[in-house]
């Protein structure tokens, strides 16, 4: 028969259309009585996630081209400068109890609203940071969610029953490693120069052997590292972090924001900027200690909604 | 058992092997009329919720095609993108149940309860749809973020099961156990329980699909990894995907030399959450 109450091989099993709906061989997932839930939709409990700004300092990509002006002695000498806020590696997570769940509850029948209060102030590699599910409604959680995915930066939420029998809510931010540090305070050089040619602006006389025109550049960062990866250049305003010189020989050297690194060659007619000399007169790197004013703020804050019941599935 | 002066019935194994067996209120009873306690023991208790399922089916929802980058992904690429594209659609429509307020109910997809954001569609190089479901006053929806990998993603039909569930009725009439042979139904505790309706069990045969009772994104390196409550994951980020510095462009010239730095996919030891498998028969 279809519907039946079954005792069978010490299984008692209730059976309709051939449903067994209950049996002593499997158990309800049960929800405990509204007075244990934790939140409810017409009146859930809160809590604020304050996920922090990134772990940053700054890089600099500087360019350079300098052009032997044909049959004079002089020379046209271009440099432009590109400054980025470099976020670092960083693993963060944070982990609170929320409630002790009562006695022998492990599953909690959650939904969950999302709203984030406070977005990042900047974009990341170029594109906004956006919020990842959807907001201002009633998600049925289990697990985690991913609340924001960039290139190199996520931020995750996940709400359970932990194994001390806690309701706990765990928060995780995670930043990319950087790229490779290669020493020197040199990050590449252009194709088919050398570390001394970068910049070379040619000596009296015959014109370079290998033409008369020298591009490159490097990049530099900020001087708190000194080994291992770089910064993520996370971010960088064309308005205020870009420079753009053209000169020629001999012009004097006045950097009109905030700083930068400069490589030059050294050549008999060339006025070296005090301060930016090696000691050797030749090679210029760095002299004046490049910086960036960070105003960026990478931090979110979450508020979330919970209407929860505890309850047991085992 | 049941305790006439509480109305209280329940079944349950006994937590301890001691006390008088016909007292309601000795330990080995204590299920009866201590539940908050003794959770763990009860298989059965008037007070309990049994997630009764309102509604249930399935429904193939179509995730757009995403079309890929053509090249392999990298930073400072214009498009790849981690929110590149947005698809929402209703899975289920609830107002002829006129509920008051958004249920409590669960999506299933790839035979699994879907957490927030699981990955649904995937392809190897970085592109897929992230889907999460939620519900509203009268429907029940998925939202679905995507991104962009290298090669493109096919427009693909998901299948998502559903299972709404409604608050416990109130109790009615007097019986506690109630068995009607016409319509092979059984009833218990006061109306509370009956045979012929559809409750979510932890069930070791049938269809059951794995819920998540713990972390199910695990996040390294700047790159998440899910994991389904089956134990599949699915990390997006490819790990040809290399952090580098370009030297840039003077003039218009790209001076080439980018430096090339570590792999930014996931690289930690997270791991698949516990789960239960339930069904709603």
């Amino acid at each position: 028969m279809t519907d039946q109450l079954s005792f069978e091989g010490g299984v008692f099993k209730v059976i309709q259309g051939g449903r067994t709906v209950m049996g002593s061989d499997r158990r309800h997932v049960t929800l405990l009585p509204s007075a244990n839930d934790f939140g409810t939709i017409a009146a859930p409990q809160n809590i604020v996630l304050n996920y922090p700004d990134v772990t940053k300092g700054w890089l600099y990509n500087w360019r350079a081209r300098s052009v032997r002006n044909p049959g004079l002695p002089g020379y046209s000498l271009g440099e432009i400068g590109d400054g980025y806020i470099a976020a670092y590696a960083q693993e963060w997570s944070d982990t609170a109890v929320l409630a002790a769940a009562p006695a022998g509850c492990n599953f909690f029948a959650a939904r969950v609203r999302i709203s984030r209060t406070g977005a990042p102030s900047n974009t990341w590699i170029g594109n906004t940071i956006l919020v990842k599910p959807p907001t201002g409604e009633w998600i049925p959680f289990s697990g985690s969610v991913l609340l924001e995915e960039m290139l190199g930066l996520c931020r995750a939420f996940s709400l359970y029953i932990d194994g001390s029998g806690n309701l706990v809510r765990h928060m995780q931010q995670s930043v990319s490693v950087g790229p490779a540090y290669t020493g020197n305070n040199v990050i590449g050089w252009a194709a088919g120069h050398s570390n001394a040619s970068l910049g070379y602006l040619g000596a009296t006389g015959a014109p370079a052997a290998d033409g008369n025109q020298h591009d490159g550049g490097e990049w530099t960062y900020d001087g708190t590292v000194t080994t291992g990866p770089v910064g993520l250049p996370i971010f960088t305003d064309p308005a205020t972090m870009h420079t753009n010189y053209t000169y020629s020989v001999n012009d004097p050297f006045t950097p009109s924001w905030g700083g930068y690194c400069r490589r030059i060659s050294g050549d008999a007619r060339e006025t070296i900027p005090a301060g930016l000399t090696d000691g050797s007169g030749n090679i210029v790197v760095g002299g004046a200690a490049a910086s960036v004013t960070d105003h960026t703020n990478y931090a979110s804050t979450y508020s979330i909604d919970i209407a929860g019941k505890f309850g047991r599935a085992a | 058992m049941n305790d006439p002066d509480t109305n209280a019935f329940a079944v349950f194994d006994e937590p301890v092997l001691a006390g008088d067996p016909f007292d309601p209120n000795s330990t080995r009873n204590a299920p009866l009329n201590d539940l908050a306690h003794n959770l763990a023991a009860t298989r059965f208790n008037v007070d309990l919720d049994y997630l009764e399922v309102l509604s249930s089916g399935t429904k193939t929802i179509t995730h757009p095609a995403v079309a890929g980058l053509g090249a392999a992904v990298a930073m400072f690429a214009a498009k790849y993108a981690t929110n590149a594209s947005s698809d929402d659609q209703q899975l289920v429509d609830l107002t002829a149940f006129g509920l008051g307020e958004a249920p409590f109910a669960i999506a299933i997809a790839l035979g699994v309860a879907t957490s927030p954001g699981m990955p649904v569609v995937t392809n190897t190089d970085g592109g897929a749809w992230y889907a999460t479901a939620y519900s509203r006053s009268g429907e029940l929806r998925v939202g679905a973020k995507a991104t962009i990998g290298a090669s493109n993603l096919a427009a693909t039909g998901m299948t998502y099961g559903w299972l709404v569930f409604k608050a416990p009725p109130a109790t009615s009439g007097a019986l506690l156990l109630d068995w009607d042979p016409a319509a092979g139904a059984l009833t218990l505790a006061k109306g509370k329980w009956r045979s012929d309706r559809q409750y979510l069990l932890v069930a070791p045969d049938g269809s059951p699909f794995g819920f998540a009772m713990g972390r199910t994104i695990d996040l390294n390196n700047g790159a998440p990894k899910s994991w389904r409550p089956d134990g599949t994951s699915y990390a997006p980020v490819p790990s040809t995907l290399k952090s580098f510095l370009p030297f840039g462009t003077y003039g218009g010239s790209d001076l080439g030399g980018e430096t090339t730095g570590a792999a930014m996919s996931y690289g930690g030891s997270g791991s698949a959450p516990t789960a239960v498998l339930v069904q709603a028969p």
